[in-house]
């Protein structure tokens, strides 16, 4: 995986390189900034940041973490420091509210889901988010987020039960 | 099987496949326990939400060409951070070459004095401007 990449690199092409490391990765980036940002707008910016930072460091990429981990490594440290930015900078008003994902009304009211979302603990809302987004590859939100397959599962677990009990308080 | 290892299996059949056996078990104590019946039809229910919600969004089609002019302006603020400094080494060499065409004094002269000079006025140069970004930065 990535080998052409790194063939690339060690031919000193970084700018084809990087075109086809963006081409492989800017929707998993974007779902992974997603994730953490809960606004496709900010996500955008902030992807194209992570992958202005990929960029300038490519031709240091020492081949140590797997070319994967290292990308997305980049985009997780870009989107918290946007958010701690963000954090600093202005407290979130009503139109800056994470925007929900998808404009369909489920069984759950959407708000109801963003409700619940929120409530989670971060690591537990960027799992759960982000098996959806992945189209429940558990093996992929590993890879993005760094974590052991068993905890992102334990996480899922976790995350599904708090909701159902939140869902349950509120009925 | 106990109430809490059928929720443990529920959730694990949202997440991933469980294989059959698991799921005649489950199935089993399912039919007999009421409570395991609500906490599977709450979790489907959830789950329905989740997917309906979670919805993968696009990029934009500008997304190319905005990342594509963020690494166009890096270029050329590498290129303006480097541009002094090549200046005056070029600026160096153009004068040195030129004295050692034009004076008539040894050549190694010319060039120990061209090189002191250069690194001399080098020194200066970057304490001017770090200087000048100090009073930037006030």
């Amino acid at each position: 995986m990535d080998q052409d990449i790194r063939e690339l690199l060690s031919q000193r092409q970084k700018d084809r390189a990087f075109e086809v490391l963006l081409q492989r990765y800017q929707s998993k980036v974007f779902r992974l900034v997603f994730s953490i940002v809960g606004n496709s707008s900010r996500a955008e910016e902030v992807t194209q940041d992570s992958f202005l930072k990929i960029w300038q460091a490519l031709s240091g990429y020492d081949g140590r973490a797997s070319l994967s981990t290292w990308i997305y490594t980049i985009a997780r440290n870009t989107s918290i420091s946007h958010l701690r930015a963000e954090f600093y900078r202005k407290t979130l008003s009503l139109e800056e509210a994470p925007e929900p994902f998808a404009n369909v009304e489920p069984v759950l009211g959407r708000i109801e889901i963003e409700r619940l979302l929120t409530s989670l603990p971060d690591e537990q809302r960027e799992v759960i988010v982000l098996f959806y987004l992945q189209e429940r590859s558990i093996e992929e939100v590993a890879a993005m987020l760094d974590l052991p397959e068993g905890t992102v599962k334990s996480h899922l677990h976790r995350a599904r039960k708090a909701m159902a009990t939140k869902l349950e308080v509120r009925r | 099987m106990t109430c809490q290892a059928a929720q443990e299996l529920i959730l694990d059949s949202l997440d991933c496949r469980i294989d059959e056996e698991q799921q005649i078990r489950l199935e089993s104590h399912i039919a007999q326990c009421e409570m395991c019946r609500s906490f599977r039809e709450a979790q489907r229910v959830l789950d329905a939400a989740l997917a309906a919600h979670c919805v993968a969004p696009q990029l934009s089609p500008a997304f190319r060409s905005k990342l594509a002019n963020k690494i166009r302006g890096e270029k050329r603020q590498a290129l303006q951070e480097w541009l002094p400094d090549l200046l005056h080494l070029g600026g160096g060499i153009v004068a040195t070459t030129a004295c050692f065409l034009w004076l008539p004094v040894s050549p190694a002269v010319v060039f120990t004095v061209g090189i002191a000079l250069t690194f001399v006025s080098y020194v200066l140069q970057t304490m001017f401007r770090f200087w000048l970004e100090d009073l930037e930065g006030l």
